[in-house]
């Protein structure tokens, strides 16, 4: 019977669990394989969850292990009638291998093989996304589709997709070395950034699908970092960056839900042992002579959580760093953010430069920022009217019901 | 099983039968099996991540331990969802995966309570009614004419 002092179940033990099984049988199996993988390792969960209704066995994770390496064997069985290459494997032979597989730095390396499978430029970035969610992460349909606002039915489509391309383009399931190795690596830190952006700066998603977003990504991050090949300096800067938003992901929200401004928030909440991983990896990763966008959005990032009030900014540096950040690479949105930075480090003239730069077709559904910044630039010159016009323009294109929101509050502030 | 049975109240001598049942004695007569029963969905065939199979496996447990804590399980399984079913004057056997059952029986607890409004009191916990699942309470019979 069980033990009343039993601890809990690890938070995320399960979803942690199902993205390594999946990986090390796939590393046996071939992607080929994917669906009846994931079909058993799902089933393991489910038995797992009968079983343990009563009570907790002692060593959950090693129980789960357990009757995972038990399926492999079975699975190996059922495979062994149409495929050539495990013919060859007798039946000790691949307990032997199951075990090898299932030690810890075998895991791992099944993870990041799997990601880094996940990004194969055959697949398009939604795809790709969706994918990774789904098999590194063990996040189900619905909560794929939660997390990046599509129907459940558009993310069953992309993991379809997702997987026949795989095996239609006989993706090999590795690191990519040499010459492959740059481009993908870049692409596996952009799905990262991207997960953990969704996460980040969501204003529509449930709290919980947001912390776990930005905490898969900064997991698999970590990932990447272990790895000889893939620990390189944007990969640091980009796990140094997520160190410094996770670090205020907390006082972002207040109860009632709704997004607080960087303004506003509690800085003293800010958690600081993240704010001192993310300096540690900032170190690792300026040991390079090219800084990518990772490392320049970690400047800013850094330069927010440094304040200890919004009132000690620094702006100048802020500006430097977006100057940089835009030189790097132009968007709309680098430029709006550095119009802003200008108008709080008070170089007016410098503000609107920036501000007349910006092609505000080019923004899309974010167009209401643009015509936002104006109102802004005018509010502080002085001149209410035209605030209250370029206000009246960001209300007419926004979407967001708590973007829509701010806008009416700053209207009726000019009054 | 009996006598995992917590500390209840018990009338003492309340009951002349106690003496003549031995074991059965043990038992505070006024109380009654009832059998929960839980019809749902297959598990298997809904879109469960990982991370829900946990958090709803969390919450059986709890119920489990809240149960026992109150000395109320008499006794309680979990089913595979495969289902065999034998029917008709031919004894008809039929092979069913349990995904594809509306209503299957996940299994059942039977608890010792006082009336059938405690056993729904009890089954106020059970994790699955999100899932559309239902429970089923049934008065255990006692057979008695032996």
């Amino acid at each position: 019977m069980s033990d009343p002092g039993h601890p809990a179940l690890v938070e995320h033990l399960f979803r942690h669990q199902y993205g390594k099984y999946v990986a090390i049988l796939t590393r046996l199996f071939g992607v080929a394989h994917l669906a009846m993988i994931e079909d058993a390792v799902q089933d393991t969960f489910l038995k797992a969850s009968l079983a343990w209704r009563h009570s907790l066995p002692e060593h959950p994770e090693a129980w789960l292990t357990t009757a995972a390496k038990r399926r492999t064997i079975d699975l190996f069985r059922r495979v062994r009638a149409d495929e050539q290459r495990l013919e060859k494997l007798e039946l000790g032979d691949i307990s032997a291998t199951v075990d090898e597989v299932f030690l810890d730095d075998q895991i791992a390396d099944a993870q990041l093989r799997m990601l880094f499978t996940a990004c194969h430029p055959a697949l398009s970035a939604p795809d790709q996304l969706a994918f990774a969610l789904r098999t590194v992460s063990g996040f189900s349909q619905a909560e794929i589709a939660a997390a990046l606002l599509a129907r459940p039915e558009t993310i069953k489509k992309r993991l379809t997709r997702a997987r026949r391309e795989i095996i239609r383009h006989q993706i090999a399931f590795v690191v990519p070395q040499g010459g492959s190795l740059p481009a993908r690596l870049d692409r596996v830190l952009q799905v990262l950034y991207l997960i953990f952006n969704e996460g980040f700066h969501s204003t529509k998603r449930e709290v919980l699908i947001r912390r776990d977003l930005c905490g898969e990504a900064m997991r698999l991050c970590r990932l990447v970092l272990m790895h000889p090949l893939t620990q390189k300096p944007d990969a640091h800067a980009l796990f140094a960056l997520m160190c410094f938003h996770a670090a205020r992901l907390d006082t972002k929200i207040d109860d009632a839900d709704e997004i607080i401004d960087l303004r506003h928030q509690d800085r003293n909440r800010w958690h600081q042992p993240l704010i001192l991983l993310g300096h540690r990896h900032m170190e690792l990763a300026v040991d390079t002579d090219q800084l990518s966008n990772y490392h320049y959005e970690a400047a800013i990032a850094h330069e927010h959580v440094k304040a200890t009030a919004f009132a000690k900014t620094d702006w100048d540096q802020l500006a430097h760093w977006y100057g940089c950040l835009q030189a790097l690479s132009p968007t709309p949105l680098n430029l709006l953010n550095l119009a802003v930075v200008e108008m709080h480090a008070e170089r007016m003239a410098q503000a609107r430069a920036h501000l007349t730069e910006v092609d505000p077709a080019q923004l899309g559904a974010r167009r209401y920022l643009y015509h936002g910044c104006w109102a802004e630039w005018h509010r502080r010159s002085g001149d209410s009217p035209k605030a209250r016009e370029s206000l009246t323009a960001a209300l007419a294109c926004v979407s967001n019901d708590y973007e829509r929101a701010y806008l009416e509050r700053k209207l009726v502030q000019l009054d | 099983m009996r006598s995992k049975v917590g500390p209840m109240p018990v009338r003492a001598n309340s009951n002349p039968a106690s003496i003549r049942y031995g074991i059965e004695a043990q038992q505070p007569r006024f109380m009654k099996d009832f059998m929960l029963i839980f019809l749902g969905q297959d598990y298997a065939a809904l879109d469960l991540s990982p991370e829900q199979i946990q958090a709803r496996m969390g919450k059986w447990f709890a119920w489990a331990e809240k149960m026992k804590a109150q000395g109320l399980i008499n006794k309680g399984e979990a089913l595979h969802s495969p289902v065999r079913r034998v029917s008709g004057p031919d004894r008809i056997v039929t092979d069913q995966p349990g995904s594809e059952i509306k209503e299957l029986i996940g299994g059942y607890y039977i608890v010792r309570v006082a009336d059938a409004d405690a056993a729904v009191e009890v089954a106020q916990d059970f994790p699955d009614y999100d899932l559309g699942s239902t429970v089923e309470i049934r008065e255990v019979v006692v057979f008695d004419g032996m």
